[in-house]
């Protein structure tokens, strides 16, 4: 208790953060026949979803895959989706998180982060579980390299990024519910923004008089797409550059997202 | 820091009650609201100070009382000692692992199964889970719960709630233990169990602050007490000063409330009222307050507005838990007055008093010849003291003048 409000203090509830995770997965799917299929299944489904749509009926051309032998838009969506799927899931796990634990707060006293690092330590389980099925099949296809190895370093920047915008969502929605709706549509057009269902290359240069090639490519989320795409389905290096940059960008928006997160939830067993 | 447990210096606390929080984004922003009045109006809020420059000290291994009526910022002080709440002035200093019972289950899920809940709040207190597994047992034993601790909280009742919550708090070894009057909750059973568990914490060396509204019970089993009145720390100390400090306050605002308020349960003028309740000793004294076994003679002054044929009188004493513990009646004990009429007295003679130490308070009613009709009636207002050191040997709140014999 002497350390309050550090880094520190969050491994110090460890525990409380474990049995929280637990918890989330261990309610996840209750009551279902299938169970557990169901987080294998969801995604498949998402995929196969996406991939008939942008695939098969719109005829969206992925490149060559890295071993030269093959092309599949499903696997190229695949490596974008994983992505997606984590970054989503922070942010809205974390916000869901609080405002489901923030009645405890009341009552006890523990970190307030406690309940988002869950939700994000949740969502990396069920990412770790697609990566690997994809990273699975990608070695099946003998579409492998070194370049597989750095791709949970990315997730992890992807993680950072992550908590950082959702725990600064996750304080304000505890005080206006407007943010949980409105982040839902925010979201939902990020989506598209973002370099999931289509290759990049198929944007114009420009449109509407604006370089919205470059717009695009300039959110940081299409970084982190584009780098799983490059790292897993192309077996190419993003380049040094490229990586301190994400990395960087994502330390920013975590630090500051946490700092602010610091700031708001001082008083916050009052406001719960 | 070695000896306090708890140091609290100079905390005040400061609520903002939002009469008017902006609940949207555009009330926030602009901050306006449509009113329905006027059109506009600011989104104002007010400053709300619970807790004013309060510092105390809680020694370690002790056991710490706070009382004061509700609203008076005792709950807001123990959210502070428990870090729950964030000063606005002054800090705290709480040295060891604090385990809080705040209110009724102290930090459940309402979704979860009681067993669930056992590990959710060890964790939220950072007891390893390995030390948990141990003790689950313990605790669903102590709590009684052995039948539905695999179900959901939420179809708990409340007392089950509050014996799951204290057999929490207890089990997690905390080193300062932070009790608010939930335990009332429980039945007097799980009350005596919790309380002499309380003893057994404390022998251990854990340091405990405990709210209540039993003053017998803090004044028994405290070793230091503060009162807390409308936020500021009006007495700290030994725990007899203090409960007579706070119970001298109710007497005088009990008896300053008097002149505002109906003396009859009737409509209307009385014709016959109570006018004074005096304690007397056996040699025709009025001492501050009376040892337990003392004669006690208590005289009902009344006043009748016309002649009334042999009226009831009756008193009733209670504790300061407002439990009924007699109530001696005139012509039950085969006592006529006779016609009373303009001003006068009756006395109850009491050879013996049999309550053991604390404060009670004695209620007077008059009434017709056939006690079907309610005169007057004063409740509350005068408060009999009876002294002394609580006897840790003796049980209970009367002293039985029986004897014991053996026989084969």
């Amino acid at each position: 208790m002497t350390d309050r409000g550090g880094v520190l203090e969050i491994w110090g509830y460890r525990e409380l953060i474990g049995r929280l995770v637990q918890r989330e997965l261990g309610s996840r799917y209750k009551r279902s026949v299938l169970g557990w299929l169901w987080s294998m299944l969801n995604p498949a489904a998402t995929l196969a979803i996406y991939a008939l749509v942008f695939g098969v009926l719109l005829k969206f051309d992925p490149p060559r895959a890295g071993n030269g032998r093959f092309d599949n838009f499903a696997l190229y969506l695949f490596c974008a989706l994983v992505m997606w799927n984590a970054f989503y899931g922070v942010i809205t796990g974390a916000m869901s998180a609080l405002l489901d634990l923030g009645s405890l707060l009341g009552k006890v006293y523990f970190p307030p982060e406690a309940p988002a690092v869950a939700a994000l330590l949740t969502v990396l389980f069920q990412a770790a579980i697609e990566a690997s099925i994809l990273m699975l099949i990608l070695i099946c296809l003998v579409n492998v390299s070194w370049t597989f190895l750095l791709w949970p370093v990315l997730l992890l920047f992807l993680a950072i990024f992550a908590l950082g915008i959702g725990l600064v969502l996750s304080v304000w929605n505890v005080r206006y519910r407007d943010v949980g709706y409105l982040s839902t549509i925010v979201l939902q057009f990020l989506f598209y923004v973002t370099p999931i269902v289509y290759p990049l290359s198929l944007i114009p240069e420009r449109a509407m008089g604006l370089p919205v090639r470059d717009i695009i490519r300039l959110n940081p989320l299409s970084q982190f797409t584009e780098a799983s795409r490059e790292l897993l389905y192309g077996l190419d290096w993003p380049g040094v550059l490229r990586l301190g940059l994400m990395a960087l960008i994502s330390l920013a928006v975590g630090a500051g997202g946490w700092l602010m997160f610091k700031v708001r939830t001082r008083d916050i067993a009052e406001e719960l | 820091m070695g000896e306090n447990a708890v140091v609290v210096e100079g905390v005040s606390k400061r609520f903002r009650l939002t009469l008017d929080r902006p609940l949207s984004l555009k009330e926030a922003w602009t901050g306006l609201r449509p009113g329905s009045g006027r059109s506009f109006r600011r989104v104002r809020s007010e400053l709300f100070w619970a807790l004013r420059d309060i510092s105390l000290e809680v020694p370690r291994g002790s056991m710490y009382g706070l009382v004061g009526r509700n609203g008076s910022g005792k709950s807001t002080l123990l959210r502070v000692m428990a870090g729950i709440y964030r000063p606005t002035e002054g800090r705290v200093e709480a040295n060891g692992r604090t385990s809080a019972l705040l209110e009724l289950g102290a930090g459940f899920h309402p979704a979860l199964s009681g067993r669930e809940n056992i590990y959710l709040n060890a964790s939220v207190l950072g007891v390893p889970k390995s030390q948990i597994d141990d003790r689950v047992e313990q605790i669903v034993e102590f709590a009684g719960l052995e039948e539905f601790i695999d179900s959901p909280v939420k179809i708990y009742s409340s007392g089950m709630y509050v014996r799951l919550g204290f057999a929490v708090a207890v089990h997690v070894d905390p080193e300062i233990l932070i009790v608010d009057e939930v335990v009332a909750v429980g039945d007097e059973e799980f009350q005596l169990r919790c309380f002499s568990h309380l003893e057994s914490l404390r022998s251990q060396g854990v340091t405990i602050v405990l709210v209540s509204h039993d003053l017998g019970m803090l004044r028994a089993n405290c070793d230091q007490m503060a009162w807390l009145n409308r936020g500021l720390l009006a007495a700290v100390g030994d725990p007899q000063d203090v409960v007579n400090a706070y119970l001298d306050t109710i007497d005088t605002e009990g008896a300053a409330s008097v002149g505002h308020r109906p003396r009859s349960d009737t409509e209307g003028e009385t014709p016959l009222r109570i006018t004074n309740l005096e304690f007397f000793d056996g040699a025709g004294h009025r001492p501050k307050s009376f040892a337990s076994g003392d004669p006690l003679v208590v005289r009902i002054h009344y006043s009748a507005s016309e002649p009334v044929e042999d009226p009831v009188f009756s008193l009733g004493f209670y504790d300061h838990n407002n439990l009924h513990l007699a109530g001696p009646r005139s012509h039950v004990d085969g006592f006529r007055p006779g016609k009373v009429d303009g001003e006068g007295w009756v006395e109850f003679r009491l050879l013996r008093i049999p309550f053991r130490s604390g404060a009670f308070h004695v209620n007077a009613a008059v009434q017709d010849s056939d006690a079907s009709f309610l005169y007057d009636r004063r409740a509350r207002e005068f408060w009999l003291q009876i002294s002394g050191e609580p006897d840790p040997q003796a049980n209970g709140l009367l002293n039985l003048e029986g004897d014991w014999r053996a026989g084969v």
